[in-house]
Formats: C-alpha cells, sequence, structure tokens
C-alpha cells in the first residue's frame, strides 16, 4: 500500500533529529540527578535506541501501514479504534506541551509583557500552515533549518568552553545509582521515547530500507548534541545552577561576555521545537483522518489548532506547574503509550505471524 | 459570508495554467482559391479594405503568355530587391516554353516553383485564408489565371536592431552580444553556439490578431521529456489576443500566479539560455522581444550568473557566498535593526547600543515608522530613476542624495544609522536583482513582525517564508531544490561553485 506523499530517508533523519532535540535543548534533561544527569542521560539514550528498534521491528511487521492502521489489524476494530483515540490524544498533549513550552521560553526570557495567548496563536499559525502544506514541505522546511540548529548549538558550545570547570562534574555518584535510575527514566520517556510518534510517519519514507540506518544516525547525531549540551551547562554552572534554574542552557549562554545570544536559544529551540509540534500536530490530524477514513487531512487542521492553542492555554496555570508535570508526571503518563502498547503490539503480531506461518506450513 | 470567502479562495487557487480556454478560438471557414483571378483580387481588395498596404501589380510571364498574374505584398515586409532580381527578372525575361515540351501533368504554378524562381524559400499554398496569412506574414503572393494553387515567395526585410550589449545584464568577462527583438535572429545566436542536431526548436503561433511566434528551444536528451510535453501543453492553453511581450506567456505558464517569487526566469543573453538549456531547462523565445524565458525557474538562479562560469571556480564560490549574504542582509537588515532596539538591546555591546541611542535622541518618531518611511522614500526615489528621462537623472540624484539624505539627518527625522541601514540594504538588494520585488515584501513583512516580537518575529516571519518557498513548484520541480529535497549531487553548483571539470562529468 502505497501513501502518495514521499519523503526521502534524508529527510526523515533530519525530521527524526528535529524531533529529538525539540524542546529539550532548553532544559537538561536528567537534571533531577544533578552533576550525574549526563549518566542519566546516556543510560536514556540507550534505552531510546532500544524502544526505537521495537517501534522499528513493530513497523517493519507491517510495512506500509501506519499506526490507527496496525492497530486496527492487530486488535481489531473496536480495541484498535479506542487504542487509537487514545494515542491521538497522547500526540495533541505532547504538542500542546510543546507549545507552552515555547510560549513560556519566550516570555519568561525576552518579552515579558507579551501576553500569553498572543505568542501561543503567533507560534501555531505557521505551524498550522506547515502543517496544511502537508508532510513534504514540513520535511523540506526542516531540512534546510534543523541543521542551522546543530550549527548554533555547536557555536554556543565553542564560545562557553574557557568558562568550563570540570570540577563541577565531581562528586561522582554522590546519592548512589537511585536518582540517576530515575532522572534516566524521565529522559527515556523525554525526548526519546515520544518518538513512538514516527510509527505514524514511517509509511511515508519512500526508502523504506534505508529506516534503520536513518534512525541510527538521527538518534547519534541527536544524541550527542544533546549530550554535549548536557556537559556543556553541568560544567558550566555547576549543580546548584542545573537545580535552580528553569531554562539552564539560558543561563549558562549568560555567561558569554559582551554577547547576549537568548533570542537566538529561543529562535533554535522554535525550530527544533516546531519541527517537533508539527510532527505531533500531523500525527494527530492524520490518525483522525484515518480513523474518519477521511483523504484528506488537511479539513482536520484548523479546529486541531484551535485545540492546541486552547489547550496549552488551559492546560497549566503557570510555568511552575508545567515544569514540575513535565518532570515528575510526564514518565509515568508515557509509560503505557511509549513502552507497554508497543510492546504488547508487538507480541501480538509476533504471535499471528507464526500462526500464519504455521499455518501456511500445515 | 462565510461561503463567499471559501468561494474567492476557490478562484484564487484556480491556476490560469490549468483553465481550458474559455472561448474557443474564432476560426475562419477554409475559403479555396478561386480559378479566375479577378475573382481573386476582388476577394483580396474586399478582405484589405481600407488597409492601405497591399500592393497588387499585375505583370506577363513570357512563358506563358495566355495566363494573367499578379504579384501581390504588404508594402514594408518585403525585401523588393530580392523579389525584382529573383522573381519578377526570371519570370518576365525568359522563356522556357521550348524546354518544357509536353509535360502536361505539371500545374503553370508549380513550374514556377520548380524550375523558374531563384528564391529559396519558394512554395504553393491552396486557399486564400493561407494567402492572406502569408502576405501577413511578410510573404509576397503570385496568383496565375486558371491555376488552383498560389506561388508564395518568403523574403522578408524589416529593420531591426543589432545586437548589441544588453543593459540590464552587463558582465565583466564573457561573450556580450544580447538578444533583439527578432525571433529568427535570436534562434541565429543560439544555434551559433550549439551547432548540433539534438538543439530542438519548435514552433508555436499564439495571440489571435498578434499570431505572435513561440519558439521552445530545448536539447534532446538533456532535457527531461515530461517538463518539454509540460511546456507545450500550457503554451497551446493560452488564449489571448495579443502578446507583446515574453511577460504575457509567463503569466499564463506560471505554476503559481499568485506568488510573489518568480517561478519562471528570464534572460537577455544566449550564452545565460545555452547554459540552461543544456542544465535541462526549456527556453521560450518570443518573437518581439529580447526576453527569453527558462522554465524550471529555481531559487537557487537567483545566485548564479553567467559569469560564474567563466572565471575561476574559488573567485566564482566567493562571490556567490557573498551574493547569499546580500540576499540575507537585503531581507533581515531593517528588521533586524528594528528589532534590537526595541527588544534585544542586550545583544549587541552596550557602547554601541550607547551610541545608537545618542544618535536617535533627537528623533521624534519611532525606529518603526523611520524606517518604513526611509524604505518608502527610497523605493521611490528608486522607481523616479527607471522611469524618468535620462536628461533629468541629475536632478534626481541630487534630491536623492543631498536633499534628502542629509537633510532628513539634519531636520532629525531619520538617524544617520538608519540612513546607513537603509542605504546597505538598497544596495545589496541589487546583488541579486531578480528577486528584487519579492525581497521588497519580505523586507517589509519582517520590519512589522520584528517590531511587534522582536527577533521571534523576525524567526516567525523566515519560517513562513521557508514554508512557503518549499510550496512553490516550478514545472514539478521543488523551488528550492536542490536545498529542500537535497540533493547532494547537485549542491556542488549551488552555494560553491566546483570545478568545471567535475561538472562537466556529471552531464555525461
Amino acid at each position: 500500500m502505497g501513501k502518495q506523499v514521499q519523503i526521502s530517508a534524508y529527510q526523515f533523519t533530519v525530521l527524526l533529529m528535529g524531533f529529538i532535540v525539540g524542546s529539550t535543548g532548553i532544559i537538561i534533561p536528567g537534571s533531577r540527578a544533578g552533576q550525574d544527569a549526563w549518566l542519566a542521560y546516556i543510560l536514556g539514550w540507550l534505552g531510546g535506541f532500544l524502544l526505537f528498534s521495537i517501534y522499528l521491528s513493530l513497523y517493519q511487521r507491517h510495512p506500509g501501514k501506519t499506526l490507527v492502521e496496525i492497530h486496527q489489524v492487530l486488535l481489531g476494530k473496536w480495541l484498535g479504534n479506542a487504542v487509537s483515540i487514545l494515542y491521538i490524544w497522547y500526540f495533541l498533549h505532547l504538542g500542546t506541551l510543546v507549545l507552552r513550552n515555547f510560549v513560556e521560553y519566550t516570555i519568561t526570557i525576552s518579552l515579558p509583557e507579551t501576553p500569553l495567548w498572543f505568542m501561543a496563536i503567533f507560534s501555531a499559525v505557521i505551524v498550522a500552515y506547515s502543517v496544511k502544506s502537508g508532510l513534504e514541505v514540513t520535511s523540506r522546511t526542516a531540512e534546510l533549518l534543523v541543521p542551522l540548529t546543530f550549527v548554533f548549538n555547536l557555536g554556543i558550545t565553542l564560545l562557553l568552553s574557557p568558562y568550563m570547570e570540570y570540577k563541577n562534574l565531581l562528586p561522582f555518584l554522590e546519592h548512589g545509582m537511585p536518582p540517576v535510575l530515575e532522572a534516566s527514566l524521565s529522559v527515556l520517556t523525554f525526548p526519546f521515547g515520544e518518538a513512538v510518534i514516527f510509527l505514524m510517519i514511517f509509511p511515508y519514507v519512500n526508502q523504506g530500507k534505508a529506516l534503520k540506518k536513518s534512525f541510527v544516525t538521527a538518534f547519534l547525531l541527536a544524541g550527542v548534541l544533546l549530550l554535549s549540551a548536557t556537559f556543556r551547562d553541568i560544567m558550566v554552572l555547576g549543580e546548584t545552577g542545573i537545580e535552580r534554574t528553569i531554562f539552564p542552557p539560558h543561563l549558562s549562554t549568560k555567561r558569554i561576555p559582551f554577547l547576549n545570544l537568548d533570542p537566538f536559544i529561543g529562535v533554535m529551540f522554535y525550530v527544533t521545537g516546531g519541527t517537533k509540534m508539527c510532527i505531533c500536530y500531523l500525527a494527530a490530524t492524520m490518525g483522525i483522518a484515518q480513523l474518519t477514513k477521511s483523504k484528506d487531512h488537511r479539513v482536520f487542521v484548523y479546529p486541531i489548532g484551535v485545540l492546541l492553542v486552547g489547550l496549552s492555554l488551559w492546560i497549566y496555570p503557570n510555568i511552575a506547574e508545567m515544569l514540575r508535570w513535565a518532570i515528575e508526571v510526564w514518565p509515568y503518563y508515557s509509560i503505557p503509550f511509549q513502552i507497554i502498547i508497543p510492546i504488547v503490539l508487538l507480541i501480538i503480531s509476533m504471535v499471528q505471524g507464526n500462526r500464519k506461518t504455521s499455518k501456511n506450513s500445515s | 459570508m462565510f461561503r463567499k470567502i471559501t468561494g474567492i479562495m476557490k478562484y484564487l487557487k484556480y491556476s490560469p495554467a490549468n483553465r481550458h480556454s474559455l472561448t474557443p478560438i474564432p476560426k475562419d471557414v477554409e475559403e479555396k482559391l478561386g480559378l479566375d483571378i479577378e475573382t481573386t483580387k476582388k476577394r483580396l481588395d474586399e478582405i484589405f479594405h481600407h488597409n492601405e498596404g497591399l500592393i497588387i501589380r499585375p505583370f506577363k510571364i513570357r512563358t506563358f503568355p495566355r495566363n494573367r498574374s499578379f504579384i501581390c505584398y504588404i508594402e514594408g515586409l518585403v525585401d523588393t530587391d530580392a523579389m525584382e532580381l529573383n522573381v519578377l527578372k526570371p519570370l518576365m525575361n525568359q522563356d522556357i516554353s521550348p524546354f518544357l515540351g509536353i509535360k502536361t501533368s505539371k500545374t503553370i504554378t508549380s513550374v514556377l516553383v520548380e524550375e523558374m524562381i531563384t528564391s529559396v524559400n519558394t512554395f504553393l499554398v491552396g486557399s486564400l485564408n493561407q494567402v492572406v496569412d502569408e502576405l501577413l506574414k511578410g510573404g509576397t503572393v503570385i496568383i496565375v489565371d486558371e491555376s488552383p494553387s498560389a506561388v508564395v515567395i518568403s523574403a522578408t526585410h524589416w529593420e531591426t536592431r543589432g545586437v548589441t550589449e544588453p543593459s540590464a545584464e552587463t558582465v565583466i568577462r564573457g561573450p556580450r552580444e544580447g538578444f533583439n527583438e527578432d525571433i529568427t535572429t535570436n534562434i541565429t545566436l543560439i544555434r551559433r553556439k550549439v551547432k548540433s542536431p539534438k538543439l530542438k526548436f519548435e514552433c508555436i503561433t499564439r495571440g489571435i490578431y498578434s499570431k505572435t511566434n513561440l519558439a521552445i528551444c530545448y536539447i534532446d536528451g538533456i532535457a527531461s521529456p515530461k517538463i518539454v510535453e509540460e511546456v507545450k501543453s500550457r503554451i497551446e492553453k493560452i488564449n489571448i489576443d495579443v502578446v507583446l511581450e515574453s511577460g504575457y506567456i509567463e503569466e499564463f505558464i506560471d505554476d503559481q500566479p499568485f506568488s510573489t517569487f518568480p517561478t519562471v526566469g528570464t534572460t537577455e543573453k544566449p550564452d545565460v539560455v545555452v547554459g540552461k538549456i543544456f542544465e535541462g531547462r526549456v527556453a521560450i523565445l518570443c518573437d518581439g522581444t529580447p526576453f527569453v524565458l527558462t522554465v524550471p525557474h529555481l531559487a537557487v538562479e537567483h545566485l548564479q550568473t553567467s559569469e560564474d562560469y567563466y572565471i575561476k571556480w574559488p573567485f566564482a564560490t566567493t562571490l556567490r557566498i557573498f551574493r547569499l549574504l546580500a540576499l540575507v542582509l537585503t531581507a533581515t537588515l531593517p528588521a533586524v535593526y528594528v528589532g534590537v532596539q526595541t527588544f534585544h538591546h542586550e545583544i549587541i555591546p552596550f557602547k554601541l547600543f550607547l551610541s545608537i541611542v545618542s544618535s536617535r535622541e533627537p528623533i521624534p518618531l519611532s525606529s518603526l515608522t523611520e524606517a518604513l518611511l526611509m524604505i518608502v522614500i527610497f523605493k521611490l526615489i528608486n522607481e523616479a530613476g527607471i522611469r524618468m528621462p535620462k536628461a533629468v537623472g541629475q536632478a534626481i540624484s541630487i534630491v536623492g542624495a543631498i536633499v534628502l539624505g542629509q537633510g532628513v539627518v539634519e531636520a532629525g527625522i531619520a538617524s544617520p544609522l538608519m540612513i546607513i541601514i537603509v542605504a546597505l540594504t538598497a544596495i545589496t538588494s541589487f546583488v541579486v536583482p531578480g528577486l528584487q520585488n519579492s525581497i521588497f515584501l519580505i523586507r517589509i513583512l519582517l520590519l512589522l513582525l520584528a517590531s511587534i516580537v522582536g527577533f521571534y518575529g523576525i524567526a516567525f516571519g523566515l519560517i513562513f517564508i521557508f514554508v512557503y518557498m518549499c510550496n512553490l513548484r516550478s514545472f514539478g520541480v521543488p523551488y528550492l531544490s536542490p536545498f529542500a529535497p537535497t540533493s547532494v549531487e547537485d549542491l556542488e553548483d549551488t552555494l560553491i561553485r566546483a570545478p568545471l571539470w567535475t561538472l562537466l562529468i556529471k552531464r555525461r
């Protein structure tokens, strides 16, 4: 079953990179582990590889099918659609979280007098335009812009290199492994496990065989970028700095003399976060389109966009609440969507596959 | 109300390229040539009534003294010297009847064509409509009594401008010739550069009244047949009275008629056209204008010039990077200035900020108003500079430079820094002349956005423009390729101009 829209393996890689860097670029992943955040991050990263392999093998058992269609095949019409609806909610919620994150960042850092709703609508309109233009256009735009964020990030890290204190990494494992493991769960679910959303995108990649290579490349590049950012922030700010501040990368860039690159971090965040929002938004609209058997996902763009903006304003009362929720609740909230359901699906698919092959052989 | 709006939106989507001709082109009824010469003459007089140019001259063919005949042409279109020498002289002086024998099967007109008229381009037509058409194109027609066909000798001669250097596309190194208004000359200019039968010219006539000749030019085997077919079918759908310039064609075959970016390229230079058709593009020549269209036209072509290929490649690469820099500067500079001043003072060193503030101190306007004012003033001077007669040029430049430039600062309407910014914007906008108009709109958009939310506005605006450009296609080719979608092999002739030998190897 061929999908009409097609993106290349390279475009897929870029989308995945943009998605992973996404909103993680403005926080320190695994910051609850203090100066051991990098260790938590690496553990989560490795776990991410494992999780994504599960998604990929699930897709490869059902090539050409999106998550919604896989549900229908494996779980039957009613249960499958119910699970699909849950997933669509999850994608939408993720998009909402990213949008709110971005808006809070801009308002906290550079535009304190701008109302929340204005920035939310403003940034959502552009994302909606990109989604309305379709996956092809979204991935082409990502192709142009996402590599720039890598250059920016590298530049900031290099500018900060004189201010890094290696002492800040010590003491190693002060409180033992438990906080590190706990933090690594939060890294696993944010951002790596969120890539479950790519089960909606897989069928649109025109070189299905290159998927594995693209995914490894994207995970490596984006992972290294985030790892370097984590090391940078820990070493520049020190443990107390990490635990106290809301947006650590912003605080560490302030250490660069004469220059203040705040707005650039914001813009960079908008590029990667925008990519992430686009993918969430696209996945939600395409999911609904497939559920309702509508041929064109564009019909759902505006209604969902209104929902996205509305939810993002309404869902958290303030920034502290948002961050607390993202760090403490989100990992557990995500576990069924990112880990349990895909594994269950894979097992069902394997059992069914075995049954089919045994039927064929007998 | 809502329905009305969606109706309008639907209309906006409606591209003229996909529109079938609304009214069928009126076709004249085919009229056979009469055998009687008098009736033919009368019909011609009727058709060219009140149209003084038609000249009819009766004469006798020496070989067939019994058949009356006349020669007719339209004054000013025909090379009369050639007619006298090659047509009238042999017809009226020589008698070849002894050599003819009793070949009764041949008509008189075919004998004329085959054995007597020495002009190269000579043929027979059978209907009166064709006779009229040929006359209007500049042919000379001989009509002989009791003959069902007429002889057409096509030897046109009219005044054309010489092949000169185009004023809009000057080069320091490279051929200086440019196209002129005559399509035959233009085709010759291209043919002289490519001596291969693979070079194809397909002629189409468009315009119900103007009957303008168009030629679709491409290299067989290099141009994609799909694109050639698409160009042909789009041109064939054009239904228009008069084609005066290739801009008419451009507007009809454009993929995105409402787009602010040009998706059809124009050039005045034969070497540019040949370069483009060797890259697999299709050129459309139009009679009556030196501007030749090339499709598909991509954004990256604005960074390339023909001269890049004539100088050494490291220099060409440097120039291209500077062109990109100019493009970025001309689009964003005023917006960045306003953004820094209004929202992000901390981004620049404090001392620089102090000097900006002190220079702006006496100015009562906001920096947005200041910027808009200066941009509008510059645009007006620019427009006046193009339209005015050359003799007044000095006056305008004095007014522009001294009265406005210095006066505005002294009167405290704009700060000196603003003048620098606008001047820099203006200069850089001439580096990429093809995008000037699109960039002007982008500049204003970014300026407004930057005045609302600072750098975030600029970023939003730029991302919006990127998404918009990614949406565009020119004859099926994404507008931003080879950047997006990226194809690594094609990148060697974009921002960097790889050495020619690597480019040529790929072409095989």
